[in-house]
């Protein structure tokens, strides 16, 4: 929930009915700032930076680029999924968030401006090219709902056009803005999911599990496609038939024919995230699974660990969903051979495999596959 | 400045039980340095400062310690007048750091010491004539947390079984767990690098099982060693026999830390060992089995060795255990 004790706003910005909503909606009267130099300064003399600069809204715009491309890796195979940089970090706080080590520090920004939207996005809707768009890359997409109109204006926006989809990926249930929206299928709604050992213990203030597939089943009610990503699983004792039942919970709340896909990655970390975790959740244990440095210099379970919980999880999918595409998200050929007899090795092998489940489940032109 | 004088006292009025001043490491051996003073005399007189009845040592413990070892009844002292403790903390830091560098365990009793009379922040504007080094307020306010943990830690320090990083790691813990980790690095002697090791795996273990490091040394081959004999605290076990234990522990450590890898490696290793390779071929798998690529090495001198190496190399082709490790 966005709640902020301070906000802070760009002196350039207009004050459209955008912002004006934005501010409405946050207690805290706004403080202008010429630039970011006093949120950052704010922000880095708190004793906890990460927790602090959840409680710190700035609103600007976006000086950089919009549309962004996921930053995979070469020797891990990337999905080719295509980033709209509409804000930064979030205000749930999760022991293995990785925005608490990405930013130095970490802001709570929202980047306003629809017009800047448009541009960006019009091009890509005319394109030749379909693209699975998201915003939960380095934000939770709706955390905004409550007290923002980007997301109601995204999925108007997307609804528009037949060319590409919005993601919108979260751990909450905000979704009551948007479910009576025209969506036209183009907007996915995506939960982050995990077992309720891991939500409850790792996740605080997100949404139970119980209650993201409430939202789920609600969502699909309306219309919607919806998909889940089991990132990051944690391996710990009897973990397997507790993913096993976080699939089943899933297709007793939807039909696999309204899932467009599920991804799958164990929890993967840069090493100084390791001593944050350790600063700031000193209960957690997740940081001493058994890993290893990957190709990638992230710290990475030893891979049969890594497939010996994949292969249970893909067992399951085989069973209660065969027709859902499932894919890893940053796993290499053996990994994907063991676990599922396959590997899309090839250049955009996995992104035409996601394309295909994104043209057939939300109507995209499939011409452009 | 402080008037010292230079005075003969009787040596039965110096109060070597207090060692308030004292910032150098309790002294075992001094048949030496007595046999010096009683052949050339003392060469530096001690620093002593006047109390109620008696003299507290200022700088000098082993001196004085030297002349009463000897059975000598009087000794020269430089006395500093009554009350000028400040003064006398001062001399006992100054004496010693500007005439040798001071070890660990002596610049942390020196900083507990000076921390009676003045902050860190003014240790530290005034640490390179004190110390005759600088020292920043973070720094010495870590030494005053080593110093607070239990009084083996400066033993340990002293003994060269423990050093300052490893100590700055166990601060943070409760005085419980301080104290099984001093326990167990007295036990085992390792390198400052894999001190640090131990405590993170031990630490990390501990957090998993939710068992203590008592517990965990009990599990060991540390405590398997004690109930073979003796106990291992306070024994005089030599260098090498603790560097061993200290090997022991760490493969001990590393096995429960990281059981899957581990198994993996020595299955590989035996795999390995079973193909024969010639000395002049080398295998190795992908580092911690993440990769996919194998290398396989081969040196040759001549021609004949040449093809010789490449003929095993074709007979390893066909073997199983090659295939069964490749193949994984």
């Amino acid at each position: 929930m966005i709640n902020p004790t301070r906000v802070f706003i760009d002196k350039d910005l207009d004050l459209t009915p955008e912002i004006e909503y934005l501010i409405s909606k946050v207690k805290p009267i706004p403080e202008t700032v010429a630039d970011s130099k006093p949120v950052y300064d704010l922000i880095n003399q708190a004793d906890d930076p990460v927790g602090f600069a959840k409680k710190v809204l700035y609103i600007t715009s976006n000086k950089g680029a919009l549309i962004r491309q996921c930053p995979g890796t070469s020797y891990y195979t990337c999905c080719d999924y295509t980033i709209l940089h509409c804000g930064t970090f979030c205000t749930m706080d999760c022991a293995y968030c990785i925005l608490q080590a990405y930013f130095h520090p970490p802001v709570l920004q929202y980047f306003a401006g629809f017009d800047q939207y448009t541009a960006a996005l019009d091009p890509i809707f005319q394109g030749e090219t379909i693209l699975r768009i998201g915003t939960g890359e380095y934000t939770d997409s709706l955390i905004w709902e409550p007290v923002s109109l980007m997301p109601k204006f995204l999925v108007e926006k997307f609804a528009s056009q037949d060319r590409s989809i919005l993601e919108l990926k979260t751990k909450t249930v905000n979704i009551d803005a948007l479910v009576d929206l025209e969506h036209n299928r183009k907007t996915i709604l995506s939960w982050s999911v995990n077992t309720p050992e891991v939500i409850s213990s790792q996740e605080r203030g997100t949404a139970s599990l119980a209650a993201r597939l409430k939202a789920a089943s609600k969502a699909v009610s309306k219309g919607f496609r919806v998909a889940f990503h089991f990132d990051p699983i944690f391996l710990y004792p009897e973990c397997e038939s507790a993913y096993e039942r976080v699939v089943e919970a899933i297709f007793n709340h939807v039909s696999p024919k309204d899932v467009v896909w599920i991804s799958i990655g164990t929890f993967r970390f840069m090493p100084h995230l390791k001593s944050i975790i350790e600063a700031r959740f000193p209960d957690s244990t997740i940081p001493y699974g058994e890993f290893i440095t990957g190709l990638d210099n992230k710290m990475r379970y030893f891979k049969p660990l890594r497939i010996a919980i994949y292969q249970r999880l893909a067992a399951v999918f085989r069973q209660l969903a065969p027709e859902v595409a499932v894919y890893f998200c940053m796993e290499d050929e053996e990994v994907w051979m063991k676990t599922f007899g396959f590997f899309p090795g090839k250049p955009k092998a996995l992104a035409y495999m996601l394309d295909r489940a994104a043209a057939d489940r939300c109507g995209l032109d499939t011409r452009l596959l | 400045m402080t008037a010292i004088t230079l005075t003969d006292i009787p040596v039965s009025e110096i109060d070597l039980a207090d060692t308030g001043f004292r910032i150098t490491s309790p002294c075992h051996d001094i048949e030496h340095l007595s046999a010096s003073i009683c052949r050339y005399g003392i060469m530096v007189a001690p620093l002593v400062l006047y109390g109620q009845d008696k003299y507290i040592v200022v700088s000098g413990f082993r001196r004085i310690e030297a002349v009463r070892h000897a059975g000598l009844s009087r000794v020269t002292c430089r006395v500093m007048p009554a009350g000028d403790t400040l003064g006398a903390a001062m001399a006992a830091v100054t004496e010693n750091a500007f005439s040798r560098e001071l070890t660990s365990a002596e610049l942390i009793r020196a900083i507990a010491l000076l921390l009676r009379f003045m902050d860190a922040e003014s240790i530290a504007k005034n640490a390179t004539s004190i110390f005759n080094r600088p020292l920043n307020t973070g720094y010495i306010n870590t030494l005053a947390h080593i110093h607070a943990m239990p009084d083996s830690v400066l033993d340990l320090l002293d003994k060269g079984k423990i050093s300052i990083k490893a100590c700055k790691n166990l601060v943070s813990m409760d005085a419980e767990t301080q104290t099984e980790f001093l326990h167990l690095f007295s036990l085992i002697k390792v390198s400052s690098g894999l001190q640090m090791e131990i405590i993170t795996w031990a630490k990390e273990i501990c957090a998993l099982e939710k068992i203590s490091v008592s517990r965990l040394i009990q599990e060991s081959p540390l405590e398997t060693n004690e109930s073979d004999g003796p106990g291992l605290e306070g024994s005089d076990l030599g260098h090498r026999d603790m560097s061993a234990l200290g090997k022991q522990f760490k493969a001990f450590l590393v096995q429960r830390r990281f059981p899957a890898l581990t198994s993996a490696k020595n299955q590989v290793r035996k795999q390995i060992k079973a193909l024969e390779l010639d000395s002049g071929l080398q295998l190795a798998v992908p580092e911690n089995f993440e990769g996919l690529v194998y290398t396989m090495q081969m040196e040759f001198k001549t021609m004949d060795e040449f093809k010789t190496r490449l003929n095993r190399l074709a007979e390893i082709a066909d073997n199983r255990n090659f295939k069964s490790l490749v193949d994984r």
